[in-house]
């Protein structure tokens, strides 16, 4: 299919950056008029992404071109099915999260409420960006820009402890940005373009050792970003931002943009066959396995709700990893569901956290006894989502389970099957107690009844509580992440499911 | 034989039809709709809720008994989901096996639900028992009904779920305990059931609940680790040894209708899989059934069968064996059943493993397996019920702390005592049907290879049974015989049971002696059941003959076999007494049971959690920053040397500059001296001048003195005045005119001269010296064209800022300022160094780039 020439894409980002301005120019003052910008972008962002989706959809691209930096490098944009992707989703939970934080920050009368829908928009900016970029030129920048604009979002309460963690953040990621650098000027002067490409750009080129060596600093890289082990420091302590912000950021933008960056560099630079070649794919699926084990045993030994939620992140946020890297195509499928999964189920998780802080101050698990009993629909959805993240039948996440222990037999090696459920087994081990503590213990006296947060914050989690549920019952239903990722696997595989 | 007989087993084996209908779908569907249909109404109102909670097991009931007609022809029942949107079209299978644990499912709960109508009175949370037991019903039927693994085990893991809920009821420290072992070994079985499935269906291709024995032939051990795992998973359900750990504590506290569904019902969701695992997925097909095992393609197909099965006999026999032992030691009644159905199920696996060990030959223990699975619902759930009546009005469990209740309550006791009856097999009731047929399939193992250890088997089935007797009757004696403790005598006179928990017990006590009577009425579903399996044709027939001769059951053997076991029980029972044995169970060291290891497993790995995997992500994480802030360091420290370097680089070329400029001090100072010497000749110089000055000065001032004088005073003092000042002035200007010339000549020829000669010494440190004047000058000169500016801005701002009369600073004085306080300094040396070090390193990354590139050309 003829791509189509389109300004779109560009808009896509630059409604966010003009709405970044308007927000600060409007200030303090008007908070009312302030919000409105961040939702009616919200919308717009998410009209402009849906528009181009039936012909993503059908295998059509958008392609908005601009000026050659260096021969053969433009900074240009295309919109795929994998960038469609991703695009939806976070244009469609930047709604629902702009909706919460609104809830969120007036509830607790946060300072520099500006500063932060500011950075808000522009790190959305630029995750739509990494999401469209055409080249890993241009995903680097927005990359780039992705982790400045997150840093006044870390250490937004200013505490000692917020500095430290955000200082922490950028010593993470700006040095995982230099290998990022390094690995794009190398791949430049091995084969003169950066363009992704459904086959891969790399084959042929440079000896395997050199394309190995490269492959690592790739893997370094972006997986700082994705929190694979043992590169995932920054996350857990990066918890110290709002709520709103760990939801979206930790579990959907930030941390997707690296793992959508390691896809990119496995799929469209170095491409299915020759990372097969290679053998490239199982050190990952080892690193990634390790990573899925170590992180639940770490979140279970975690006392504090949303750490406890950071670290069952980077043991997830491996699953995908651990798809992406059999190289199979349920694999590959699975891998790419849980994107959209995982981010469907764990903003619900964070947004629950959120809201129990609201209505009850709690931040630890053991103050939570009871729970479900004052705040019944929060607690629902929660615990929806926490069976969904195990992999508990009708929820979402068993769609990613069955996908992955498939593509790892496909693969022959039935002993991530064995990761997989002994992970899925350790995920009812740190959810569920929060989950039976919270419905069938009484709750301490004086606790309020019907303690159910404003509908700004209950709406979002609800939302998204059903569309976890809806991802597993109807997975394969019209204009579903499942379908779409079927399509980018169609791409890249080159096989039909 | 008769020909009946034949014929009827003949129509059995024949190729089942299939008969398309939706009635399993709907049998699911209806709890399920109704579930939530029941909470929402309860939250209204409790009595219309109570009604709807009945009449939607009654209507389960009715539509699972609906399929009777079709099974009792021996065919089977299917229906897909047509979805286009799921993952997966859900299938639905339903053959006689399956119905007649799916009846006993629908009858049983149906039964207890009606019971709950008065026992739940006493509860708490009653609108979500009746929603999460009405949602148990339909995943269990959903276990049962499923076509296809897929759906089944979705069903499974919901069920474990769902009841967890059933189990925690009450809310107490020790239900919640029990509820999170029952959680944890149910979810982990779930687990390991997934993993089989998904080997099963890499291996064979198929999720369909089929033979899959020859398919998995080529796959060498990995089958029997998937059979491993199948059993460990459904295995974890039904209470077989080693996973029972759970059921002990789980079945007692939940409230006694969930007790009854527990353990009459749902734990035969996992005997069910079991049997399907055992007799169906690793045995061959039917249709080979009549080629018998002599065939020799299927000889390895039967070996694997006759392996699995020979396993599953012992974990039978352990199962029954234990489960009975410390059954005869409980106090607790509820308690008690509970460990009598880790026993009861042994004698279920037992039936499977037989029915798997013989083959073809195995309809006997087929059949035993699937009567037990029935009649064990049946007065497993009568006892709880029974044990729950009395609970209700007594409020005590503790049969110790019970007696001689017959008087009042008739009724439950006449219950207690069928239901006692029917589980120790004697004669009359039903248990006897399904032990009878599980010791014939046990001897006949015996006798098929004439392994001496299933010999000894045998034995232990006997005095399992008789142990079992022993407990159910001790439980009766103390519960209903006898004369009434001090507590019971407390309470008055005890009402008999409500008429709803009649209801329920009458129809369990009804069915328990109606199939002892009648044992063609089960088996009239059973042999169906069997002719769909790998089993030959005269076992069927065989079994067939039951049907038409329901008294052939009674024979002189199994009477006899029946008799030794309760005469076992009866001495059992009176020695334990005598003895004291039934207090045992705390001088049995903890370690003997699987529950201490499980508890130690589950300990270390939680300490494993706790204490050095947090130690170790503490380690990474310090390693990580420590790591990081070498890497400042790294950054930092080199750069501080360089830096470091730099300054003592600049120091020491000073040194060396000032020890070279050594001699130039001497220069330095001559000049000074020269100076001093020239400005003390130019002072002296000035000396007379200055005098003169001063001379003039005073004149003037004399002078306009002498002026106002002079327009004052008289003219005479005026000649005076001028005359001394010409006087004056002739002096000074006769010493200004000498002195130069006496002395300046001398100087100036002294101070080139030395200039002269260091000069020609050292050169090189006078340029130096110079240069750096040269520098500071350039530097103060550049200060200069920062400063006006400074103080030219400065000066306005006053001029706005300052009232008028306060005083304003020029900007020349401005300016002044700034060059007094500026201090010339250089560039941030740090930085400079930094800079360096990062050109360093890039040249270094490029070099090694370059490097690289060059090797790989060649």
């Amino acid at each position: 299919m003829e791509p189509v020439y389109s300004i779109r894409p560009a808009l896509a980002i630059v409604i966010s950056l003009t709405c970044a301005g308007l927000i600060g120019l409007t200030g303090k003052r008007h908070r009312n008029f302030r919000e409105f910008w961040t939702l009616s972008a919200a919308v717009s962002k998410y009209i402009i992404v849906i528009s181009m989706f039936p012909l993503v959809y059908h295998g059509g691209e958008y392609i908005f071109s601009t000026f050659e930096i260096i021969p053969g490098v433009g900074f240009d944009l295309r919109v795929d099915a994998f960038s469609m992707f991703f695009a939806f989703l976070s244009s469609f939970l930047w709604i629902v999260t702009s909706v919460y934080s609104i809830g969120y920050m007036r509830s607790l009368h946060e300072h520099s409420q500006t500063r932060y829908y500011f950075s808000f928009a522009v790190c959305i900016a630029s995750t739509i960006g990494i999401a469209f970029a055409d080249n890993l030129f241009t995903l680097f920048i927005f990359y780039e820009m992705l982790t400045i604009a997150t840093y006044p979002l870390i250490i937004h309460e200013e505490t000692p402890e917020a500095m430290a963690a955000g200082r922490k953040y950028l010593i993470y990621l700006l040095s995982a940005s230099l290998f990022v650098l390094l690995g794009m000027v190398i791949t430049y002067s091995l084969t003169g373009t950066l363009t992704f490409s459904n086959n891969g750009i790399l084959a042929g080129h440079g000896t395997p050792e050199m394309l190995k060596t490269l492959f690592v600093l790739f893997i370094i890289g972006f997986g700082t970003k994705a929190a694979i082990m043992p590169l995932h420091g920054w996350l857990p302590s990066a918890m110290v931002a709002p709520t709103p912000v760990s939801a979206l950021l930790h579990a959907v933008a930030v941390v997707k943009a690296g793992i959508f960056g390691l896809i990119r560099v496995i799929y469209f630079i170095y491409g299915t066959d020759l990372m097969r070649e290679l053998g490239l794919g199982l050190p990952l699926a080892v690193a990634a396995s390790i990573t899925i084990i170590v992180a639940s045993l770490f979140a279970l030994a975690q006392d504090s709700l949303k750490l406890r939620l950071a670290y069952s992140t980077v043991s997830q946020l491996s699953y995908i990893v651990l798809g992406v890297a059999l190289l199979t195509t349920s694999a590959a499928t699975g891998g790419i569901i849980h994107i959209a999964n995982q981010a469907f189920m764990k903003i619900t998780l964070f947004f629950c956290a959120g809201a129990i802080f609201i209505q009850t101050g709690k931040k630890n698990i053991s103050e939570m006894h009871g729970i479900g009993k004052t705040m019944p629909l929060t607690m629902i959805c929660f615990a929806i989502c926490a069976m969904g993240m195990a992999g508990v039948p009708p929820m979402a996440g068993f769609i990613t389970k069955w996908y992955l222990c498939l593509g790892a037999l496909e693969a022959g090696q039935p002993i991530f099957v064995a990761v997989l459920l002994t992970s899925a087994l350790l995920n009812i081990a740190y959810f569920f107690p929060l989950i039976y503590n919270a419905f069938f213990m009484e709750p301490e006296k004086g606790a309020k009844k019907d303690n159910d947060p404003t509908w700004w914050l209950l709406l979002p989690i609800v939302i998204c509580a059903l569309a976890s549920i809806f991802l597993g019952l109807i997975p394969r239903a019209p204009f579903t992440p499942l379908r779409l990722a079927s399509v980018v696997v169609e791409q890249i595989m080159g096989g039909l499911l | 034989m008769s020909d009946i007989s034949h014929e009827v087993a003949h129509g059995m084996v024949e190729a089942a039809h299939l008969h398309i209908s939706a009635v399993p779908v709907w049998a699911i569907a209806v709890p399920l709709i109704g579930a939530i249909l029941a909470y929402v109404i309860g939250r209204r109102s409790e009595r219309a809720r109570d009604v709807l909670a009945v009449a939607i097991t009654i209507l389960t009931f009715g539509l699972v008994a609906s399929m009777c007609p079709v099974m009792l022809s021996g065919d089977k029942i299917a229906y897909t989901l047509h979805s286009p949107f799921t993952l997966y079209e859900p299938t639905f299978v339903v053959d006689p096996f399956a119905f007649l644990i799916a009846l006993v499912t629908s009858f049983v709960w149906m039964l207890a639900t009606i019971y709950a109508l008065s026992y739940m009175t006493h509860e708490h949370a009653r609108n979500r028992f009746y929603l999460f037991s009405l949602l148990s019903l339909a995943v269990d039927l959903g276990v049962l009904l499923a076509g296809d693994l897929f759906t089944m085990y979705i069903f499974f893991e919901l069920l474990a779920i769902f009841s967890y809920v059933l189990v925690i009821h009450v809310e107490t420290p020790e239900a919640m305990a029990a509820g999170r072992k029952y959680l944890f070994i149910g979810i982990t079985g779930g687990l390991c059931l997934l993993a089989a499935i998904f080997l099963l269906y890499h291996y064979s291709g198929t999720l369909e609940i089929t033979s899959l024995a020859q398919a998995l032939e080529g796959i060498g051990y990995l089958r029997y680790l998937i059979c491993a795992l199948m059993l460990i998973g459904f295995g974890a359900k039904a209470g077989m040894f080693p996973v029972h750990v759970w059921l002990p504590d789980a079945h007692p506290v939940a409230p006694t209708p969930a007790s009854a569904l527990l353990s009459g019902v749902m734990i035969k969701a996992g005997a069910y899989g079991i049997f399907r695992t055992v007799n169906m997925i690793f045995t061959p097909p039917a249709e080979v059934a009549e080629y018998g095992a002599t065939v020799i393609e299927h000889a390895a197909t039967w070996a694997t069968a006759t392996n699995i099965g020979y396993v599953v006999i012992w974990i039978g026999i352990i199962t029954m064996f234990m489960g009975v032992i410390l059954a005869l030691m409980q106090e607790n009644s509820k308690r008690m059943l509970a460990y009598h159905s880790i026993s009861q199920m042994g004698y279920i696996i037992l039936g499977a493993g037989c029915a798997a060990y013989l083959g073809v030959e195995g309809v006997l223990g087929f059949a035993g397996g699937l009567s037990h699975i029935i009649n064990h619902a049946l007065f497993k759930s009568c006892l709880f019920l029974t044990v729950g009546a009395v609970y209700y009005r007594t409020s005590e469990l503790n049969m110790y702390k019970l007696g001689g209740l017959w008087r009042e309550m008739p009724f439950t006791a006449l219950a207690m005592f069928v239901a006692v009856m029917g589980i120790s097999g004697v004669p009359g009731f039903n248990g006897f049907v399904s032990k009878s047929l599980l010791h014939h399939a046990i001897v006949e193992s015996y006798h098929h290879h004439g392994d001496p250890l299933l010999g000894f088997a045998e034995i232990i089935f006997v005095v399992t049974a008789g142990g079992t007797f022993a407990s159910n009757i001790k439980m009766f004696i103390f519960t209903f015989l006898g004369k009434k403790p001090d507590n019971i005598k407390k309470l008055g006179k005890v009402k008999p049971a409500p008429l709803p928990m009649k209801i329920a017990m009458g129809a369990l006590v009804a069915s328990i002696i109606l199939i002892g009577i009648m044992p063609n009425l089960l088996l009239s579903i059973v042999v169906p059941a069997a002719g769909l399996h790998a089993f030959s044709l005269h076992g069927i027939e065989h079994l067939a003959e039951y049907l038409t001769h329901p008294l052939h059951f009674f024979t002189v053997e199994g009477v006899l076999v029946a008799s030794t076991e309760l005469m076992i029980g009866g001495i059992i029972f009176v020695t334990g007494i005598r003895f004291g044995w039934f207090h045992w169970e705390h001088k049995i060291p903890r370690w003997f049971g699987v529950n201490y290891w499980y508890g130690k497993i589950a300990n270390a790995f939680i300490w494993l959690c706790q204490k050095p995997i947090t130690i170790f992500d503490r380690v990474v994480n310090a390693v990580y920053m420590v790591s990081a802030e070498k890497f400042l360091w790294f950054c930092k420290y080199p750069s501080t040397r360089l830096d470091e370097g730099i300054d003592q680089g600049y120091l020491r070329v000073a040194n060396g500059f000032l020890g070279v400029v050594g001699p130039s001090t001497k220069l330095d100072e001559d000049i000074n001296k020269a100076y001093v010497k020239g400005a003390k000749g130019f002072l002296r110089l000035a000396g007379p001048a200055t005098k003169f000055d001063k001379d003039v000065d005073r004149a003037y001032i004399k002078g306009a003195k002498g002026f106002v004088d002079f327009a004052k005073g008289p003219a005479t003092r005026f000649d005076k005045r001028v005359d001394k000042g010409y006087v004056k002035g002739t002096e000074g200007a006769v010493a200004l005119a000498r002195s130069p010339v006496a002395r300046g000549r001398r100087v100036r020829f002294t101070g080139t001269y030395d200039k002269l000669t260091t000069f020609g010494a050292d050169p090189i440190p006078t340029i130096v010296v110079l240069v750096s004047n040269w520098f500071i000058q350039i530097n103060m000169a550049l200060v200069g064209v920062v400063a006006y500016p400074y103080a030219f801005v400065n000066y306005i701002l006053d001029l706005i800022s300052k009232k008028p009369g306060e005083p304003i600073t020029s900007i020349g004085e401005k300016t002044h300022q700034f060059r007094e306080t500026y201090k010339p300094t250089m560039p941030h040396v740090e930085s400079i160094g930094f800079a360096l070090f990062i050109v360093a390193v890039m040249l270094t990354i490029y070099i090694i780039y370059i490097a690289l590139e060059y090797l790989l050309h060649f």
